[in-house]
């Protein structure tokens, strides 16, 4: 653990700077970009924010929430009630949304938050699945029926850019939050709760707290982006926007970049999103397969995500001069 | 230091490039093809993959059977020049997301101005909504819940007659067979399409003097309805409708058999068109009605697949099985297009969508014409049908009827 807090901190700058270049990069994209590939890109940044998101609880807290995608439903429903019945901008019904989200995983963290390990993934596919049934119950989201949302106002380029432009953003704030994170008191506290709960209860940490801490945060992020998509997409079902799916593709996204590193799960993201992309361009029809074979092979080559894989190659390159020297 | 900056650097820059060059626009919509031919570039994102793959499925055959037909004629006549057919076809694999995303494309990457709708109606919501921003057509086959089409959307057009009439015609029917029918029990899966029947099936029979007995609705994937049957059987229902999909049927014919419950008339939305419903019920499937929005032989008659019953023979040749009314519609929806097309003898978007406003014409699936919703409003509701003998046969509306129905169900 220590010695990836220390090559973290030794690659900073450069990481900063290709960060910030690449961060230029696309901010400026959508000057030669249109269309079909905006949306492309806008669904790139709302994974890698919810990977992000994941990445809190997943990769810093060692904890694996499986059906984190209940607050990417639970804020995208808020915001369609809001907008429609009591008839809210979309600003103020995005924060209520984002906050709402935030405070279900508040209370639900601590009970669920006390349980270990499979435990805890099951207790959270279980809070997915509950929280469906009572959307597909309660009258006011429309039920199995659905709610449609009020249209972006503007043209379609004035929507692609609102939309990328909010993605990017919230993708961004994500990244500055987990860095922020990582780099203070709940970070630290949080690695030591993965390493040795036990331990880390016993120097003083309030576990439990830190756990729903990270949790919430993570909540509060994958609402927003939630709340984003059903403005986007305008027409809202429990059974898409609490497909399990999104969660198993957004925790593979996590597990591929390489869990408990800032980077990573966006990189995750990116990768899968975009080889999903061109791989579903060229194979219509067997695509799952396909998609399937490529986790199965990262997973077993690269344990550690690209990340990991990137540190190796830095790792094989300073020790390949030294070696040379020695001789 | 330096090397490995330099090295990122690079990353970065082939990564952007790539994007970049992934993101080339292509052809024009009316493009020339290798052969020299004109051809007209129409978009489909259908599910081939996912819960409604066979839905989706059917539809593409009866796209293709469309495309195959017109191309052998000729192609559609824009004002005495010849266009071929193209129909490029994408899997959203049942996913409003991906759906959206394609639509997407292939208006932008593809630049096609028509669109073939997706089977579902929230998927259709989701598209529709997109290519309404981009002013690009979208007629839809299949999906007809009442919501779609209540956003004012100009260019979205739709097949089926509204999800709402689907059972009114067993209600018209009911009357017919006996005065003293009054008690109708609805019940309804939660889900969009399901619960537009429900409610439309409710309203209709409250206006048409049925006292509604009981009306609730049961999570999509129930298992077991006897509790509901039970209450059903309490509150003394002469007639039974159903709104969901075979598997509802199917639970709902057993669990009223098991508790003794033998209403009068018993009627399901789409049970008695598929035949599985008649395979795993047998005997206890005799006398159950359906909804029913095209059949073989239905009296309908248009120029380009001639009746019917001609395009069912056609259907067959083509790919060994009889026409569903999916992939009817979905050769119906080519059909409007073509019409359209050349009734306006232009491929500009803002003409062909004012002609299929005032569109009036026969097909071998009924008369189509649209009100100011895009609604077809052609026919007047589903027909409906009755299984006998193990056979689906027609027994209302009068003029379509082939059988006298078996009243009351045995």
């Amino acid at each position: 653990m220590d010695k990836t807090v220390t090559a973290a901190r030794k690659r900073s700058p450069a990481g900063l700077i290709i960060l910030v270049l690449a961060a230029i990069i696309l901010a400026l994209l959508p000057l030669v970009i249109q269309g079909y590939w905006i949306r492309v890109i806008t669904s790139l940044f709302m994974y890698a924010a919810m990977a992000e998101a994941l990445n809190l609880v997943v990769g810093y807290a060692g904890y694996a929430a499986f059906g984190n995608g209940v607050f990417f439903g639970i804020g995208a429903y808020m915001t369609a009630i809001l907008m429609t019945h009591y008839k809210w901008g979309f600003f103020p019904a995005s924060a209520i949304s984002g906050l709402t989200a935030m405070l279900i995983a508040f209370i639900l963290g601590w009970p669920v938050l006390r349980l270990r390990g499979h435990y805890f993934a099951i207790a959270t596919i279980g809070i997915n699945m509950a929280v469906m049934e009572i959307v597909t119950y309660v009258g006011i989201t429309g039920g199995g029926k659905g709610i449609s949302l009020p249209l972006y106002p503007g043209d379609i380029v004035k929507q692609g850019m609102f939309f990328y432009y909010s993605m990017f953003i919230l993708m961004l704030v994500s990244i500055a939050i987990t860095a922020w994170i990582v780099h203070g008191r709940l970070g630290y506290g949080l690695r030591a709760i993965k390493t040795q709960p036990d331990a880390a209860e016993v120097m003083g940490i309030d576990t439990t707290l830190y756990k729903v801490y990270a949790w919430s945060i993570s909540a509060l992020i994958t609402g927003i982006a939630g709340s984003l998509n059903a403005y986007w997409l305008t027409f809202l079902e429990p059974i898409y926007v609490f497909d399990i799916m999104i969660s198993v593709e957004v925790f593979v996204m996590v597990l591929l970049g390489g869990p408990g590193t800032i980077l990573g799960p966006i990189l995750g993201a990116f990768f899968l999103k975009l080889l999903s992309e061109l791989v579903w361009s060229q194979f219509t029809l067997i695509h799952m397969g396909v998609l399937g074979l490529i986790i199965v092979v990262i997973s077993l080559f690269l344990p550690a995500g690209l990340m990991g894989l990137l540190r190796q190659a830095g790792r094989w390159r300073r020790t390949a001069p030294q070696s040379l020297g020695n001789r | 230091m330096m090397r490995r900056f330099v090295i990122y650097l690079m990353l970065v820059v082939v990564s952007a490039a790539f994007l970049l060059t992934g993101c080339g626009g292509k052809a024009d919509q009316s493009a020339v093809d290798d052969k020299g031919e004109k051809v007209i570039k129409i978009g489909a994102s259908l599910s081939f993959t996912g819960q409604m793959s066979r839905e989706g499925t059917l539809t593409k055959q009866g796209y293709d059977l469309w495309q195959k037909t017109v191309n052998n004629a000729g192609g559609i006549n824009v004002n005495g020049e010849k266009y071929k057919v193209e129909i490029i076809y994408k899997d959203d694999q049942s996913d409003a997301q991906r759906s959206a995303k394609l639509t997407e494309q292939l208006i932008t990457e593809e630049k096609v101005n028509y669109l073939l709708g997706p089977y579902s109606s929230g998927i259709s919501a989701a598209t529709a909504a997109i290519a309404e921003k981009y002013n690009k057509l979208t007629i839809v086959p299949l999906a007809n819940a009442p919501s779609l089409y209540e956003n004012g959307y100009k260019n979205l057009f739709g097949v089926l007659p509204l999800a709402t009439t689907y059972l009114n015609g067993v209600l018209d029917i009911a009357k017919t067979l006996d005065p003293n029918l009054k008690k109708v029990a609805i019940i309804s899966p939660d889900a969009l399409f399901s619960l537009s029947v429900a409610e439309g099936a409710k309203q209709y029979a409250e206006t048409n003097g049925f006292e509604v007995v009981y009306y609730d609705k049961y999570p999509a994937d129930a298992k077991d309805l006897s509790s509901m049957i039970t209450k059903i059987k309490g509150a003394g229902a002469q007639i039974l409708l159903g709104t969901g999909y075979l598997a509802d049927g199917v639970l709902a014919v057993r669990n009223a058999k098991d508790l003794g419950y033998k209403p009068a008339i018993m009627a399901f939305t789409i049970a008695t068109s598929i035949p599985d419903f008649r395979k795993s019920l047998g005997a206890d499937a005799e006398g159950v009605m359906g909804g029913e929005w095209w059949t073989p032989n239905m009296q309908w008659q248009g120029d380009i697949f001639g009746s019917a019953g001609d395009y069912a023979q056609l259907f067959k040749k083509e790919f060994g099985e009889e026409p569903a009314y999916y992939s009817a519609a979905a050769s119906v929806t080519g059909i409007i297009l073509q019409k359209a097309i050349e009734k306006a003898g232009s491929l500009e978007v803002d003409a062909v969508r004012d002609t299929m406003r005032g569109l009036d014409i026969q097909t071998f699936w009924g008369p189509i014409r649209f009100n100011e919703k895009g609604v077809n409003v052609g026919t007047s509701g589903a027909a409906v049908s009755q299984i006998q003998n193990g056979q689906v046969v027609v027994i209302w509306p009068q003029e379509l009827q082939q059988n006298k129905p078996i009243f009351p169900k045995p």
